[in-house]
Parts: structure tokens; sequence; C-alpha cells
């Protein structure tokens, strides 16, 4: 069976027992696997937040930087503008002069004066020679006045040269280095005189040659970049114009602040108008040109808005490229900017993401150890110990399990715990058989409620078998032995004895000995060999059916019962000895009483009286009684269903602590009445009498007395209907019969209709006269006088009731 | 258990066997069967009853009846093997001093002759 059942059902098979385990490693795994994928997104996200708000930090203080640069630089040109201007004053008073407007005429209406004209007093000085500020050519520029008297150095540092022109732009001094060739003075000059008449002033900005090399490394030739970039301030007195102040910056020095800025994957340029480059930062890598940052620039950036006038710097996803455009706000400049998206989003990552995969593996990596180790110390060793059991309980031997150190106390004790119980199953198996074969052993055919002697039993055993026992069985004389015995203990040591004591019982009593000599042979008998020291209290009572005489010895036991219809209960008086199977050599006495008619015997062990309730109350014999006064009339089944009941309902659920078992025997009598009718015809007497005799055996009656009642009755009767038959009413002669046995007493009642007569007042016959002169009449009721002993008669309600009773004698004296 | 009855001669004496039961409503066929024997030849008459359990006092009548009409004719009338209920009904009533009473029939034929 339990093969079958391994076999069968998937839920004892070993190999699929951990599949929930390996469900939650794969789901935490799973589980791992989703938050390492949140956690990368969110941390390269937020890490190319902080790449880009670093990135705009960084775009945003350079083009800060490089606007302070063009302040600084407007500040020295205003500074330089006030000193010539103070100086230049005392000149506006002088005369206007007539002559040549400067730049073509096209200032006509501010020269509505003429001063003295400047004249260039020096050549230019050789290429490539510094020349320091000639303060003669100055003087006589400016009438005497040394206006210069500004450190360039320090006002700004890079301020390459300062020039100082004519209104007409013809004239012109300098401070710094002197220009290299004539051919600046030619670009400045149409510049100035296209200076804003306003008074403001104007960037001029030559493109820069400048070299890069491939490795991002530029190179500024100074020289070459001759006044690259210039700030033209027109200087005005009053309505006269004086002239022009001139600054030209260092463009190598913007190219080298541009070049100082480094962009990973990216490059700022920074622009003059539209498109010439002012400085471009380095780069390590090939990124966007000029060109293409810019296009980008002007084809993405709000639409609808020229980009490089808008002044705030931010930076957005364009094509791949992240953008910054920024004008600058004291120069006509824009900075502009182009980054790589996917390279500063794959840096973000490998910033990010390396990290965290780092983590996540080291978690996963711990996780699958913890996995590995459960399996190993914890899972594996299971299955094999559910496989070894499963192997077990198919009657299997398994091989030597290896279990870890740690489990094998555990598996010792669920082994042996196992096998324990394996074992006790097969020994309640073992004690399930024993219990039937007990419970066989008791009887089961009970004699019918209309048997003389009606009896029921019931055992109820403690245990699996019981100690107890009960038992009834018919003597060669006719007689009825009731046995009921409770043996020390309890369990299989019990039932052993109990089948023992059973069997000694059954095989003894039948050798016509009375109940104390059987009882002191069994007694001997289980004496003598007794190691265990067992013994068996036992009452053995013998019924003579008929008579309702019983003789008893009781060996220890509990007193039976003897509950009359009235409903009083009396113990049985005491007569026996000890229990039986302690000493060899006992006498045991017996006594006899009467069972009257239904009387009930009760015989029970002290499972009854000792049955305990929860509070540890005895049952004991004055409820016992009290019950059994309530039972009168009942059969004996129902005597024992009653006590079963109440001892129940007394334990109220406390554990039964001893055997419970009961016989009840009852008398019946009052069932043994036999009725007959009779018409006119003597015809019918043979078979009422073959009747009466039946009823006779049947109630126990010896044929002495059967014949005794036969013949009284067939006399008075024969009298009734030959003598009385004639005065019956017109309906007929009916002649009533019943009889009754009561104890020993047999009662006959005879009614009829006929003519009323006394038959017991006839004289007595003659019994002693010869043959010849006797007479036969009075001879018949002079039987039934003398074969009955009380005879009555009464005439009531038009009947005559003739009434004969009979003590039984049971044997042959006449 | 009904009677029944034989009828025979045993050397002089007239036999009648009578086996079941003798009471009021068969007593009338004893009575006859008794009459006829009376009025035979034999030089006795012998009842034997080994095979009567029963007789009620209609029966002990006929015995008499019988007993009369044979002393009349100055014959002696015998009861062989007489069982237990019949002869307590013969104590009862007396009459077993007014009969021969024997074992066997050829005893009750001998202690009659």
């Amino acid at each position: 069976m339990i093969r079958d059942r391994a076999q069968d059902s998937p839920h004892d098979d070993p190999t699929r027992l951990f599949a929930r385990f390996r469900a939650i490693v794969a789901c935490a795994f799973l589980g791992l696997v989703v938050v390492a994928g949140v956690m990368i997104t969110l941390g390269v996200n937020i890490e190319e937040r902080r790449d880009k708000r670093i990135l705009t930090e960084l775009l945003r203080g350079h083009a800060y930087l490089l606007d302070s640069q063009a302040v600084a630089f407007r500040r020295v040109a205003d500074m330089a503008a006030e000193k010539l201007h103070s100086q230049l004053a005392p000149l506006a008073r002088m005369p206007l002069t007539t002559g040549e407007v400067a730049c073509g005429g096209a200032a006509a209406a501010n020269m509505r004066r003429r001063r003295p004209t400047f004249a260039t007093t020096s050549a230019l000085p050789p290429s490539g020679v510094p020349a320091p500020v000639s303060s003669a050519s100055w003087t006589a520029a400016v009438g005497g006045v040394d206006f210069i008297a500004i450190d360039l150095e320090t006002a700004a540092p890079n301020i390459g040269r300062m020039m100082f022109i004519g209104p007409d732009g013809e004239a012109a001094a300098w401070l710094g280095a002197p220009p290299s060739t004539s051919a600046g003075l030619e670009i400045i000059r149409p510049a100035a005189c296209a200076a804003n008449p306003s008074g403001d002033a104007l960037w001029v900005v030559e493109p820069t040659e400048v070299e890069t090399s491939e490795d991002g490394e530029f190179h500024c030739d100074a020289q070459a970049a001759d006044g690259a970039i210039r700030l033209i301030r027109p200087v005005d007195i009053g309505a006269w114009r004086a002239g022009y102040l001139a600054l030209e910056l260092d463009a190598c020095a913007i190219w080298r602040m541009n070049a100082d800025l480094a962009i990973e994957n990216g490059r700022a340029f920074l622009l003059a108008g539209s498109d010439t480059i002012l400085g471009a930062s380095a780069f390590s890598q090939p990124v966007l040109g000029l060109a293409e940052a810019k296009g980008l620039a002007l084809s993405t950036r709000r639409a609808a808005e020229d980009p490089f006038v808008q002044p705030a710097g931010d930076l957005y996803e364009s094509a791949g490229q992240f953008m910054f455009v920024q004008r600058l706000s004291s120069a006509p400049w824009t900075m502009i900017a182009a980054i790589d998206a996917g390279d500063l989003r794959s840096r973000a990552f490998r910033e990010t993401a390396g990290r965290l995969v780092i983590l996540l593996a080291l978690i996963a990596g711990a996780l699958a150890m913890t996995v590995a180790l459960t399996r190993r110390e914890f899972i594996d060793p299971a299955k094999a110990l559910v496989a070894d059991i499963v192997a077990r309980g198919a009657g299997e031997t398994p091989p030597v399990m290896n279990a870890p150190p740690g489990w094998r106390p555990y598996f010792q004790r669920i082994r042996s715990v196992f096998r324990e119980n394996t074992e006790a199953a097969a020994l309640r198996q073992e004690l399930a058989i024993a219990a039937r074969m007990q419970a066989s052993i008791l009887p089961t055919d009970f004699p019918g409620p209309d048997a003389p002697l009606a009896i029921w039993g019931a055992a109820t055993p403690a245990r699996e078998v019981g100690g107890d026992f009960f038992d009834f069985f018919d003597l060669p004389d006719g007689r009825t032995a009731v046995v009921i015995a409770d043996v020390s203990g309890k369990g299989v040591p019990a039932a052993l004895f109990m089948v023992l004591s059973r069997t000694l019982t059954r095989a003894t009593a039948p050798d016509g000995a009375g109940p104390a000599d059987c009882v002191a042979k069994v007694n001997r008998l289980l004496a003598a060999e007794n190691p265990e020291t067992m013994f068996v209290t036992l009452f053995y009572g013998v019924i003579d059916p008929l008579t309702g005489q019983m003789t008893y010895t009781n060996a220890g036991h509990n007193a039976p019962y003897i509950v009359a219809p009235d409903g009083t209960a009396k113990p049985l008086a005491p007569a026996g000895g000890p229990a039986l199977g302690v000493f060899e050599d006992v006498e045991y006495a017996e006594a006899t009483v009467d069972l009257g008619a239904d009387d009930a015997l009760i015989l029970f062990t002290d499972g009854v009286t000792e049955a305990m309730d929860p509070n540890d109350q005895e049952y004991g014999e004055p409820r016992l009684e009290a019950l059994l006064a309530s039972a009168t009339g009942a059969a004996p089944a129902q005597i024992i269903k009653l006590i079963e009941d109440d001892v129940a309902s007394f334990a109220d659920g406390a554990p039964q602590a001893d055997d419970l078992t009961m016989m009840v025997i009852r008398r019946q009598v009052a069932a043994q009445t036999l009725k007959a009718t009779l018409g006119a015809n003597l015809t019918e007497i043979p078979a009422f009498a073959e009747r009466l005799e039946a009823w006779g055996a049947e109630a126990g009656l010896s044929d002495v007395d059967i014949h005794a009642l036969s013949l009284s009755l067939d006399e008075l009767m024969t009298n009734a209907i030959e003598y009385g038959a004639a005065g019956a009413p017109a309906a007929g002669f009916i002649l009533d019969v019943e009889l009754s046995r009561e104890g020993l007493t047999v009662t006959a009642t005879l009614r009829d209709n006929g003519t009323p007569f006394d038959p017991l007042s006839a004289a007595p016959p003659d019994l002693e006269s010869a043959a010849e002169s006797r007479e036969i009449g009075g001879l018949g009721v002079h039987f039934a006088k003398t074969l009955t002993d009380t005879q009555t008669y009464r005439f009531e309600r038009g009947l005559n009731v003739l009434t004969l009773t009979k003590t039984l004698t049971g044997d042959d004296a006449t | 258990m009904s009677l029944t009855i034989h009828h025979s001669q045993q050397g002089a004496a007239e036999v009648i066997r009578a086996e079941g039961r003798v009471d009021s409503s068969n007593a009338g066929e004893f009575e006859a069967a008794a009459m006829q024997a009376v009025d035979a030849d034999g030089a006795a008459l012998v009842f034997d009853l080994g095979g009567l359990t029963y007789m009620s006092s209609a029966g002990l009548r006929v015995l008499l009846v019988a007993l009369k009409a044979n002393k009349a004719k100055g014959r002696k009338v015998g009861l062989a093997d007489v069982q237990d209920n019949v002869a307590n009904v013969l104590k009862m009533s007396g009459f077993g001093a007014m009969f021969t009473v024997g074992g066997s029939v050829s005893e009750t034929l001998a202690a009659l002759s």
C-alpha cells in the first residue's frame, strides 16, 4: 500500500518536493534583475542630469569670463577717452578752418568749425621694432598736452595697442607696439569713419589666422594677427568730433582663453557676428566643426528667433548634440557649444552602471552562494531524508545516508520516531486483531426475551483488549451457568489471563460439581502457574431456570444486585473467597438465593462503579442502586443500555479508566401462560391435553406435574361439559381454561357459562367398598383435589369459576 | 394420542390390549371392546395396559363395569403391565385392590389361575 501511494501521488515524490524552493529562488533572481534595471536607469538619468548641470555651469562661467574681458576692455577705452577729452577741450575754442571734411564728407555736418589737424610727425617705426610712445609727436599732435598716462599693462592685460586717429582719419598716434604695417591703419580708418555718430563704441574684428594642428594645439602668431580685434570709440568734444580712440586686443590671448576651456566630447566657439571665430576650445577628439555647430544652433533653437541675440545660455538637445548658445552682454559676440549627447550619456552610463553592476553582481553572488549553501546544508539533506523515509515506508532498506554533521541528531531522531511509529502501527494492527478475537470469545447469541432466562451482556474495554469477560452456558443438568470476571491490570496481559480464566471456567463447569468446588479447581489451575501473579475476581452462579434457584460463589468480585419487580435492588449476600490465581489451596463457600418472577440479576465489573467524572468522583454503588430501581420491568439489554448511558453521562467526557462489563439475567415467568377455549364437545379434550403437555415441558414442569394438572383439568372439564353444557345460554357453551406458572406455583382457572354448579361441594367418593357396590361418581373431583394444593369455586357474572393451584414438586413423588 | 385396542385370546383367557390414552372422549370405544370380551368364552379377562399412558375416571368406569359383569359370570379380571400414570390413578381411586394387578400378561394370567 505504502509503495503504491508513493508512486501514485506526486506529493510523495521526493524529487518534486522542493520545487517551491526553486521557484522562490528564481523569483528572487528575477526581482534582483528588475531592481538592477530600474536602479541603473535611474542612476544613469541622475548622472546625466548632473553632468549636464556641470556642463552648463562650466559654459556659463566661460561666457562670463569672456564677457568680463570685454567689459574690462571697454572700461580702458572709456578711461582713455576721458583723458583725451580733457586734454583736447582747449582746442575746441580755436576758430574753425576750412578744409576737406574727413571721411569723404559724410561727417560734414559735424565739421562746423575747422580745427588744427593732427599731422603725422614721424614715420612709422620699422616693422618689428617696439617703439616707446613718442611724447614729441603726441605733443605736437594734441597741442602739447601729454595725455597718455595710461598704463596699458595694468589697465587691461590683453590690450595690445592703443591708437588715436584724427577726425579725418589722417592723423594717428599710438601707444604700445607700433602697427607692423601701414595696412593696419588702412583697415582702421574706414572703420573709424563708420563709427557710430552717437558716440557708441564699435567692435571691429578681422579674421585671425590661426593654425590648429592635428593634435588640437593651436599656434597663434601675434605679429600676424595684427590688430585683429579692435574697439573703436569716437572722441567728441561738444559738437566737435576730435577723433577716434582705437584699442586693439591681443587676438592670440582671446584664442588662448578659449583654448583653455576643455570640454569632454564637445567644443565651444566664440563668434563675432555670425561667422567670425574669435576662439575655439581645445578638443581631444573629432567633434563638430564650427559650421556644423552653427548650423545646428541656427536650425533648432527657437526657430523663429535669432539664437545669437539670446542672452541666456541653456543646454538643449538637437540631432544627437547638446547645444549651448549664449550672447555676451558687453560685446556683440556669441558663445556656442556642441557636446555629443551619446558620448555624454555613455559616459554617465559607464560611471553609474559600472558601480551598480558591480554592486548587483556582488548581491547576486551572495544570493547564489546562499542558495547553494541552503541547498547543500538543508534542501539536499531534507530530500535525502524524505527519500530515505519513503524507501523505509516501502519496506526497502536504503543505503546509509551521508548527512551533514548538524543534521545527524535530527536524522537519527526522525528515523527512530518513524521506525517506532511503523512498529506501533503494526502493533496496533495486531491489537485490533486480538480485540476482534477477544470479542468473538464473548457470547453474542443471547436467549430471546421470552426464554425462562433472558440474558444480555456487554463489554467495553478501556484499551484495545480488555481483562473483563462475561459468559453463560447451559450445564448438562439443564441449569444455566453465569460468569462475570475482572482480571487485574489491563491490556494484553490481562486479555491473555482473561482468555485462560474463561477457558478453564468453561472446561471445569460441566463436571457436575457445585460452583464453589468448580471455582476452587479453577483457582488451583490458575495459581499453579502464574509467574506474573495476576489475579482475577470472578462471580460464578448456577441458575435453575425452572425454580429460579441460584447457587453461587463470589471470588472477590463486586457483589451482583438482584432487582425485584418492585424496584428494590439488593446486593447478593457475600459467599465465596478471595480472587483467583493468588493462593493455590483456597476453599470457597457458596450460597443459594431464589430469583423470583421478573427478578433481574445484575452482574458488573468495577469499571461501572469506579468510573470517574472529570472531578475524580466515583460513580459508586448508591447511584447504581438508584438507577436500577428505576429500571423495573426493563429487558436485560435495556437495563445495560441504561447503565452505559448513565455512566457515560456521569463521566462527562472523562477518559474510561477501566473495562466496563455487565451482564443482566432476568427470570421470565409472567410469559408462561397457556390459554384455551373449548366448546361443548368432549373430543376437544385430547387436543387440549397435548397443548398442556407441550406447555408444561416448555415451562419446565416435570412429567409427574404435567400429568397431575392434565388429569385434574380433564376431570373438571369433562364434568363441566357433561353436566353443565345443557344449561348454557343459547349462544352456546364456552369453557375457558388458563394456566400460568409463577415461580414454583401453577395456577389453573376454568370458566364456563354452563349450569351453575360447584363440583367441589360433592361428597367424597367411596374408595373402600367392594366392587359390586362401588359407585363411580365423584372420582374425577377426588383426583383434582388430590393432585392440586388448593381448589376454589365461585360463581361470578354468570360464570362458574374454578381455580386450582399446584406447587410444583419436580420429582416423582405422588 | 388416540386409543388403539386389540382383542385376542391367550390360552383360555381373553386379552384386551389398550394403547394410548383413555379419557371421557373415547371411553365409549374402550367400553365396547371390554364388553365384547366379557361376552366371549374365555376363562379369564386380562387388560394389557402396557401401552396406555393416560386414563381418567372415565376409563376407571369402564374397568369397573367390566369387573362387575365378569364377577357376575364368575370370571376374574386382571390388569397387566400398568404404567406409572395409570397406576397412580388406580392408587388414588382405591381400584387397585379390586383387581389382580400383575407384571406381564402371562404373569397376570398365572396370578389369576
